[in-house]
């Protein structure tokens, strides 16, 4: 049923798909390689209902009136790995979720199962609960530092909007220690989010709050998801704070998913901007290529297109293109072949 | 839509001639199933009926009035003007006004071709539940949605009051990309 459902997106014209080729992604005169390093999975049902509609109307029509068989075939780690392939990408991580208020649970052992399903291809990024903090921190840290024992677990993700915790709050220090003692990089979602239950405060959303954790743990890299966007307004945001932490620390990245995509930036000016003053910043080693999908069937292969047109537009070389899409993952997560 | 357009075009029947006085028509496919009543009145004037739904989680009804102007022998355009309603659940809910203008251009023969192009302008009515110091609301917000919908399609009478039909419906509805789809029609008319 949703091998058939998919077999309809042959229908679909090739700007939803985006125009990568099939191995690579193709810049000028030259074919680059790519790892998307922010992919979801998860079950359909676990997922509030709000953010469910939000996820259904990017479904074309009429799979958007039914989008749980197709959602649950595309978070799959075939479906996550069909996308992959449809955007010539060759790799890509997949994100453990603990966002009960907002986008819903994807467990550890979930992501888990996908990479022992895909380990040629998949990656994983743990998360863990942060709700019954008072007591739950030392089980909650256990459960991390085990995830973290998978070999195809290579990082952490948190999103303070989401699980509702500032960025300046010492208590959650204790996540970054560790992350700095297992040398597995933090990944944290930044800037206001457009999903119901997340908090949009500058103290959950804009990294400038987390300068003193940055400075405190220097052991520990920082990838700052989504560059301080503001998805509310689809504005900048909080850009020019992630630059100057950047600027400040070498344990600052960046990860620009979703900034970038048909909704919410659908001529490309904000993505070209986000990327140009990267590069006046002297900062592209610094950045990291994320997608935030696969969302629809074709997203992957159309941000990467998107990607890959905002970086001739702000003047990338194809060396610096290559840095996002694929070598400054591998070097700032030690997987270096 | 499609089914509409599909509908309404069928009951604008190539027998049009001289046009039946009632006209019911139904079709079926992916994803939409609907049903049409038309009324025929003096010089070119008729009023439509419709009902459809695709895959039973979207539902459109809407009253239309058309007008047909016979450009040539066997060549006839229709124009056409209705109101009604949408309802949508559950995965994306939607409801609302629908206000719908409809062009339909055919060929008279055996096997009749025909073009129809719709242009839906829904007004989306959304409950909004909102949170305040002075306490729970609810408040009724309205969001535009522009539906364009192309079909092309072919028609054959196979009796003096039966005829079918064949189209295939493209488009956008609610301004999102539409997977093309195909619908097999019966018209049957009051002679
Ligand atoms: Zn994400």
């Amino acid at each position: 049923m949703i091998r058939i459902t998919l077999a309809f997106f042959g229908l679909i014209p090739m700007p939803l798909l985006g125009c990568s080729s099939p191995s690579g992604i193709v810049y000028g005169d030259q074919v680059l390689a790519g790892i998307d390093m922010h992919l979801h999975t998860g079950e359909w049902d676990k997922i509030p209902p709000s953010t469910q509609n939000y996820l259904a109307e990017r479904f074309p029509f009429p799979l958007n009136l039914n989008p749980e068989p197709l959602a649950e075939d595309t978070l799959s780690a075939q479906g996550v790995v069909d996308q992959l392939d449809n955007a010539g990408l060759e790799k890509g991580v997949v994100f453990a979720v603990y966002a009960p208020h907002s986008v819903g649970i994807a467990t550890n052992a979930e992501v888990m199962e996908l990479l022992d399903a895909k380990p040629d291809r998949l990656w994983g990024l743990a998360s863990l609960r942060v709700d019954q903090w008072n007591t739950e921190a030392e089980n909650q840290l256990n459960n991390l530092r085990e995830a973290l024992n998978h070999p195809r677990m290579i990082g952490i993700k948190l999103a303070h909007a989401h699980m509702h915790i500032r960025f300046d709050d010492p208590q959650y220090d204790s996540i970054y220690a560790l992350a700095g003692e297992l040398e597995k990089p933090v990944y944290l979602h930044t800037g206001p989010s457009p999903f119901n239950g997340t908090l949009a405060d500058p103290p959950y959303t804009n990294p400038i709050y987390l300068e003193e954790s940055i400075k405190r743990f220097p052991q520990t890299t920082f990838i700052l998801g989504h560059m301080g966007f503001d998805f509310l307004n689809k504005a900048e945001g909080n850009l020019e704070e992630c630059l100057a932490l950047g600027k400040r620390y070498p344990n600052v990245f960046f990860e620009p998913s979703a900034l970038g995509s048909g909704a919410s930036d659908p001529d490309g000016t904000l993505y070209t901007k986000v990327l140009r003053r990267t590069k006046e910043e002297g900062l592209i080693d610094r950045m990291i290529y994320g997608s935030d999908g696969p969302q629809f069937p074709g997203f992957l292969a159309d941000y990467a297109t998107r990607t890959r047109d905002a970086m001739k537009a702000a003047e990338y070389t194809a060396d610096e293109a290559q840095a996002v899409f694929k070598t400054n993952f591998e070097r700032v997560f030690g997987l270096n072949p | 839509m499609i089914t509409c357009a599909l509908l309404a075009a069928t009951l604008s029947a190539p027998q049009a001639i001289s046009p039946a006085p009632v006209s019911v028509h139904v079709a079926a496919g992916f994803p939409w199933t609907g049903i049409a009543v038309e009324k025929s009145f003096a010089s070119n004037f008729s009023a439509t009926l419709e009902a459809e739904t695709a895959l039973g989680r979207r539902w459109e009804s809407r009253l239309q009035l058309n007008k047909d102007w016979p450009i040539r022998t066997s060549w006839r355009l229709r124009s056409g003007l209705g109101t009604g309603w949408v309802y949508q659940s559950p995965s994306v809910p939607r409801q609302g006004v629908q206000v719908v203008a409809r062009v339909e251009a055919s060929y008279q023969s055996t096997y009749s071709p025909f073009v129809t192009l719709d242009y839906r302008y829904l007004i989306g009515l959304r409950e909004l539940a909102i949170q305040s110091a002075t306490g729970d609301r609810t408040e009724w917000v309205t969001n535009p949605y522009v539906s364009i919908l192309g079909q092309v399609g072919v028609r054959r009478a196979i009796s003096s009051s039966l005829e079918l039909d064949l189209r295939m419906i493209f488009g956008e509805i609610d301004e999102v990309f539409a997977i093309p789809g195909a619908l097999l029609g019966l018209r049957w008319s009051q002679r």
